[in-house]
């Protein structure tokens, strides 16, 4: 009965009714398509990260903290054939590449450039942020051959075919250069990426660096999600093969991407908090004013024996009742403003990024998790003062209110 | 908080009161509406208190109907002494022992007739065969069977009051206490009313205890009681 009440007293006011669902609704929806929003921001910017980083990678701690030689964080032939033989027997474990980091000067004619070299096993794609624009990528067992950005290329006027030079220094601290043909430009995300970076083999860069093995081993997952699970399982045992070997996530080892995460969140939290005080405040308007105007049916009930706190729960009932029927309008209005953003194509160019990326607001259940809780206990919030003030009031107050 | 009863091996009266005061400040004012106020109903009287405006008729009725406290002395409801009970005892005595009819029919505007009478039954929990059968009777016995999917809006005054009586009968309470019950009624429903609690009281031996400034009421009665100045005076009965 407590509900079948509720349900009446709710749209008893159609107009004050329809108000507060609106409200609650506009409030909801908002807030359903900016999480989609953040989401889908959210997943571009790790799937971004993943295809420079991998899902996880392993190396020297002194790797990481680059507070060690760099031939003492090498990891050997034989350890890394130890450390693949442990990552086999992982589930899940998609791909494992060795990978080498190389500052050097590019030289092509009388220009020269810092560049950022990424030394990779072309027949083990882990780091895949680039794709080839012209020429031709890194053959499996390529040696002496170059990919160098577009923004790069352009910048000297680099062509497919040409050769350039490669100056580094060795892991022994001499100096080496390595002359190199460019066999294709490619496209990176970012044109500060594409103006720093060239792309060759690990073979290339052993050659270079004189050393044998690499820097690191990059590791591609079937699932994202558990790079962390993978990472804990994986830290005693590979500490075994080298107590200074440790593994990194991808979120780990791109502190943008928890920084931008927590900004959008910050962003969304905030937009929640403004949400959730108008709701709150419209809310607490409307339930005072038609609890006020039921005062004497609220003395009534309880003269003929309703107890004050099931005089509250019917009003709360209600409140919740409201904040559903709203939520739920928010949940059409948030599908409906998503599947319009996504049919009409917005593209947004992120500043500093090459090619402009097409928004597309990623719809979840769980995304509607946080517009419900708002609405949910916004609604709540604002109906407990009112009802606690109309069910303390003494019956015969209430009786005698016309 | 334990009940205080009566110890007597005779049936307690339906409801007793013992030196009743009521005061109140109005405007500065202390008020003694009620003024040591004794009075008992037993099982079966059909009473009729009345008074002129401001005697204190309706301060009585709420301190009867444990709506309202009186300042000093006790009130005994079925041997259960009231005064000092808990907020949540005095909801189930005026759920279980009491039935209250007002002036202006109080029905819950969002429920039907059978609804407004099947509320209290829900409350009390009963089974809904047993509340279905119950409400059904109560229908019948104020002669609106055909009108319980109605709600009061959609109802004139007195077929509303018939629905509100039934709403206090339903439970089978000790005592019916009205206030004005035909106060807002045309002399014809009045009078349809009235017969209704009649027949209640001499046929089905419902306690009833009305106040009214109407002596049409006053002739239904069994008992005349007058409160005056907060007092009051038994003028015998019928």
């Amino acid at each position: 009965m407590i509900f079948r009440i509720a349900l009446r007293n709710a749209f008893r006011n159609k107009r004050r009714t329809t108000l507060s669902l609106l409200i609650i609704a506009l409030g909801t929806g908002l807030l359903f398509t900016l999480g989609a929003f953040v989401t889908f921001i959210n997943t571009a910017m790790r799937d971004g990260t993943v295809e420079y980083v991998g899902s996880l990678q392993i190396a020297d701690t002194g790797f990481w903290n680059q507070n060690s030689a760099v031939k003492e964080t090498v990891i050997s032939p034989d350890e890394r054939e130890e450390l693949e033989q442990l990552l086999r027997e992982v589930p899940g474990v998609r791909q494992v590449a060795g990978q080498i980091e190389v500052q050097a000067q590019l030289q092509y004619g009388r220009a020269s450039q810092i560049v950022y070299g990424v030394a990779v096993e072309p027949d083990r794609a882990v780091f895949s942020a680039y794709q080839v624009a012209q020429g031709a990528p890194l053959a499996p067992g390529d040696r002496g051959n170059l990919l160098v950005g577009e923004s790069l290329a352009m910048a000297y006027g680099i062509e497919v075919g040409d050769y350039v030079t490669l100056l580094a220094s060795t892991i022994a601290g001499a100096f080496n250069t390595a002359r190199l043909q460019v066999t294709g430009l490619i496209r990176m995300s970012t044109e500060t990426d594409e103006a720093f970076t060239v792309v060759f083999s690990t073979t290339t860069a052993q050659d270079l660096l004189r050393m044998r093995g690499v820097n690191k081993l990059v590791v591609a997952l079937d699932d994202l999600d558990e790079a962390g699970r993978v990472a804990a399982l994986l830290s005693e045992p590979i500490q075994r093969i080298r107590s200074t070997f440790s593994p990194r996530t991808w979120d780990q080892l791109s502190p943008e991407f928890l920084q931008t995460r927590s900004l959008f969140q910050f962003i969304l939290g905030s937009v929640s908090l403004a949400i959730f005080v108008l709701v709150f405040f419209v809310i607490l308007e409307v339930l005072t004013m038609s609890f006020l105007e039921r005062t004497r049916e609220i003395g009534t009930i309880r003269a003929i024996g309703t107890q004050r706190s099931q005089v509250f729960r019917q009003l709360i009932a209600e409140s919740v009742l409201l904040a559903l029927l709203g939520a739920l309008g928010g949940a059409v209005i948030g599908i409906g403003l998503s599947t319009a953003i996504n049919a009409a194509g917005v593209l947004w160019h992120v500043p500093g990024e090459i090619e402009p990326t097409l928004i597309r607001v990623i719809l979840s259940p769980a995304g509607f998790v946080l517009p419900l809780c708002m609405a949910l206990v916004s609604t709540l919030v604002s109906a407990v003062f009112p009802a606690v003030r109309t069910t303390r009031r003494s019956v015969v107050d209430a009786l005698r209110t016309t | 908080m334990a009940r205080e009863t009566l110890s007597t091996t005779t049936v307690p009266p339906v409801i007793e009161t013992r030196k009743v005061k009521k005061t109140y400040e109005t405007g500065g004012e202390t008020v003694h509406a009620l003024r040591g106020v004794d009075f008992r109903v037993q099982r079966g009287d059909f009473v009729a208190i009345r008074g002129p405006s401001g005697s204190g008729k309706s301060t009585l009725l709420n301190v009867l109907s444990c709506i309202d406290r009186p300042t000093d002395g006790e009130i005994w409801i079925q041997g259960v002494k009231a005064n000092d009970l808990p907020e949540r005892q005095l909801a189930n005595l005026r759920l279980n022992d009491l039935g209250l009819v007002f002036q202006a029919f109080n029905l819950i505007p969002v429920l039907s007739a059978y609804e407004n009478i099947e509320y209290p039954l829900l409350l009390q929990r009963v089974d809904p065969r047993n509340r279905r059968r119950r409400v059904q009777q109560w229908l019948d016995a104020v002669g609106l069977a055909d009108l319980a999917g109605r709600r009061p809006q959609q109802m004139s005054g007195g077929q509303q009051q018939r629905v509100a009586l039934a709403r206090a009968l339903v439970t089978e309470a000790a005592l019916v206490l009205a206030d004005e019950p035909t106060g807002n009624l045309d002399s014809k429903t009045t009078e349809r009313v009235l017969e209704i609690m009649r027949q209640l009281n001499q046929e089905q031996g419902v306690s009833l205890l009305v106040v009214t400034h109407d002596p049409e009421v006053s002739e239904f009665a069994t008992r005349h009681v007058d409160l005056r100045d907060g007092q009051l005076m038994e003028r015998g009965t019928a």
